[in-house]
């Protein structure tokens, strides 16, 4: 399912769709009214007797495979990033200008072979890869350096972020962060405060509900990256009922549960001090930032009727929205790469923001 | 009192080993549906499971630019064949394939093959995540794997056997958890590292797109994924002769109690998949090494002195 509009990300949503295992039916949804009508189309697209999985050798130049949720990896930025989690969902890569008339059907990347098109080799291997180039390390040792590419789509990550990285082993030694073209278009999250600036009559609490769902769906990609699930089930589950109008005597029970639970958990604080530290603290202070703001504005979900404007969501103390690039670039050099995901999920970017997205790739 | 099984129970066991890492399934994925608001009746659950695996049965496997291939089917077979060889020596009341002498250090030889198994479907697809999560799995054995011996050691000291049938018997008057839960515990902490689940499930990880199970599709996932809950019910079920005194206890027949003793250590450790989040090998490095081991290491002098004074 393809959930919004695509802009600049067709072509990464094209090749993680390539890279799906058979069978498998696709459906485009840019309306939330005609969800449920393309999930029963898929549906009934599979069900069909008929349904012939596509040959896996019908891609021009795939030796072989069909994909199935493709992994990441790619080598110095022709290729992209593709991955993808165990739930099939999603990730893929970005601009991939492959010279190998494969469309990906493999990654290439590994520490021992490089792309064809990375600067360092030009040995050809017979999957027409190269020898990765070596430098030094932060130890001083020769180690080989692999050209990765997370995003733009990946599982739990923020669409349309790509994060150009160079790691030695499983640490990043430098990192370029872009977007994908088609971001800034305004966020969801911030649409209360927009209707208020244009004079239409919002309410304090509808801003708060807003802002309580948008906390909840970033700590539920953070807990899912920490290895999480079932806390990050939790967190999504209220998010949605949130937004869907949950009352909030009901959600505030609910919401105390999960923030004794999340809180409160010795092991996630312990996984995530000192990890990313910035100007707006750590990851741990970030996410207990997070549940102390779903707790406000759950608390002020009945705010009163006020017509005109009214003071923009509760300001999120963090990175200044026109330095998060540049500061997920910063936290993550140096870091191993499920750090890196922490940190990233930590200041989850929200990328249909214009200042966020400010610089594309 | 523990009696080799009749030629048949080679197929019977892996049936058994079968149903408690399916029951462990199912009752993980019930928590997790309760926790997220999901349809969480049995039935609902048990029929998302089945849907996944008929998904998986029909989808393509697939295979990536330039892999290889061998040692990447090794790796993934090699999981479930490990996690069902080691049960070999695990008993079920008074049955049992075969009460090695040596059968504790069977069980641990079976366990590091799972090393050599994950390793080698992380590199297998030529891939970076998998890579990572291969070697995370290296990684991970080299912090649980002597709090896990020193366990097994303190186990034998006290029976003066690396039997199992003989540990079981050993425990007549005293299980053995009683007077060494560090040991207990140790042993638990690596049944989720080798089992690559939970708190210690970061070579299939999050953060690396599931890690090894990054490139795997179809058969090869199911196969894969089904080791890891075959590893996690083999662990629980040989906690039970180690610690819990196997089919020791009063009224129900020696099988019963190996089954319900099971049946709880599987519950406990699913439990804790759903109650902490993963542990990075960074940050358990030092506990492991510092905290654990010499924990374990007095736990066996403990041991010694006991047998010693007795």
């Amino acid at each position: 399912m393809v959930c919004g509009t695509v802009g600049d990300l067709d072509e990464a949503v094209t090749e993680v769709w390539g890279e799906m295992p058979d069978p498998k039916a696709r459906g485009d949804v840019a309306d939330p009214t005609a969800a449920r009508g393309t999930l029963d189309g898929a549906r009934a697209q599979l069900a069909e007797p008929g349904h012939v999985p596509a040959s896996p050798h019908q891609r021009a130049g795939a030796p072989e495979a069909s994909g199935a949720d493709r992994g990441m990896v790619h080598q110095d930025g022709n290729h992209d990033t593709a991955h993808h989690g165990g739930d099939h969902m999603g990730h893929y890569g970005g601009d991939h200008t492959g010279d190998q008339g494969d469309d990906h059907t493999g990654h290439h990347g590994m520490s021992d072979h490089g792309d064809d098109m990375a600067g360092g080799g030009g040995m050809e291997m017979p999957a027409g890869l190269a020898m990765a180039e070596r430098t030094e390390d932060r130890d001083g040792l020769k180690l080989d350096r692999l050209h990765l590419t997370l995003g733009p789509l990946l599982s739990e990550w923020p669409t349309g972020l790509v994060l150009r990285v160079d790691v030695q082993g499983d640490v990043i030694q430098q990192a370029r962060a872009e977007t994908v073209g088609g971001t800034g278009g305004g966020s969801f999250w911030d649409e209360p405060s927009e209707w208020a600036w244009r004079g239409e009559p919002v309410t304090s609490g509808e801003v708060a509900r807003r802002t309580a769902g948008h906390r909840l769906d970033s700590l539920g990609r953070l807990l899912e990256v920490a290895g999480w699930p079932a806390a990050a089930g939790s967190a999504r589950w209220l998010r949605d009922d949130l937004l869907g109008g949950l009352p909030a005597a009901l959600a505030a029970p609910r919401l105390g549960r999960l923030v004794r639970h999340v809180g409160r958990s010795r092991v996630l604080s312990q996984m995530t001090a000192g990890l990313g530290q910035g100007s707006d603290g750590d990851v741990r202070a970030r996410y207990r930032r997070w549940l102390d703001d779903a707790v406000r504005a759950v608390a002020s979900l009945d705010g009163p009727d006020s017509s005109g404007a009214v003071p923009a969501t509760l300001a999120p103390p963090g990175v200044p929205p026109g330095a998060v690039l540049e500061t997920i670039e910063q936290l993550v050099v140096g870091t191993e790469l499920g750090v890196a995901r922490l940190v990233v999920a930590s200041i989850d970017p929200d990328l249909d923001d214009p200042r966020v997205a400010a610089r594309h790739g | 009192m523990v009696e080799p099984a009749p030629w048949w129970a080679v197929l019977v066991v892996p049936a058994v080993l079968g149903a408690f890492a399916t029951g462990a399934v199912l009752g993980s994925r019930l928590l997790a549906a309760r926790a997220s608001g999901a349809p969480s009746r049995p039935r609902a659950v048990l029929a998302g499971m089945c849907a996944e695996v008929a998904g998986l049965l029909v989808s393509r496997r697939r295979t990536t630019l330039a892999p290889d291939l061998v040692l990447w089917r090794l790796g993934v077979v090699g999981v479930p064949v490990a996690a069902i060889l080691a049960v070999a020596v695990v008993p079920l009341g008074h049955w049992v394939v075969d009460d090695l002498r040596v059968g504790v250090v069977w069980f641990n030889a079976m366990e590091i093959l799972t090393w050599a198994a994950v390793w080698a479907a992380g590199w297998g697809p030529n891939s970076a995540f998998s890579l990572v999560g291969g070697y995370r799995m290296v990684a991970q054995g080299l912090n649980y794997e002597l709090p896990h011996m020193f366990a097994l050691i303190g186990v034998a000291t006290a029976a003066g056997s690396l039997q199992v049938g003989t540990i079981v018997a050993q425990q007549r008057h005293l299980w053995f958890v009683v007077w060494m839960p560090v040991g207990f515990a140790a042993f638990l902490l690596s049944v989720l590292g080798f089992s690559f689940i939970g708190p210690f499930d970061q070579p299939a990880g999050a953060d690396l797109a599931g890690g090894v199970l990054a490139e795997v599709a179809g058969v090869d996932r199911l196969v894969l994924a089904a080791g890891r809950w075959l590893l996690l019910a083999a662990g629980a079920a040989m906690a039970v002769p180690l610690f819990l005194g196997g089919g020791l206890g009063p009224g129900l027949p020696a099988w019963a109690w190996s089954v319900l003793k099971t049946v709880g250590v599987l519950g406990a450790l699913v439990a804790t998949r759903h109650l902490v989040p993963t542990v990075r090998l960074e940050r358990w490095a030092p506990l492991a090494w510092l905290v654990l081991l010499p924990l374990t290491i007095v736990q066996d002098l403990v041991a010694a002195v006991v047998v010693l004074l007795r």
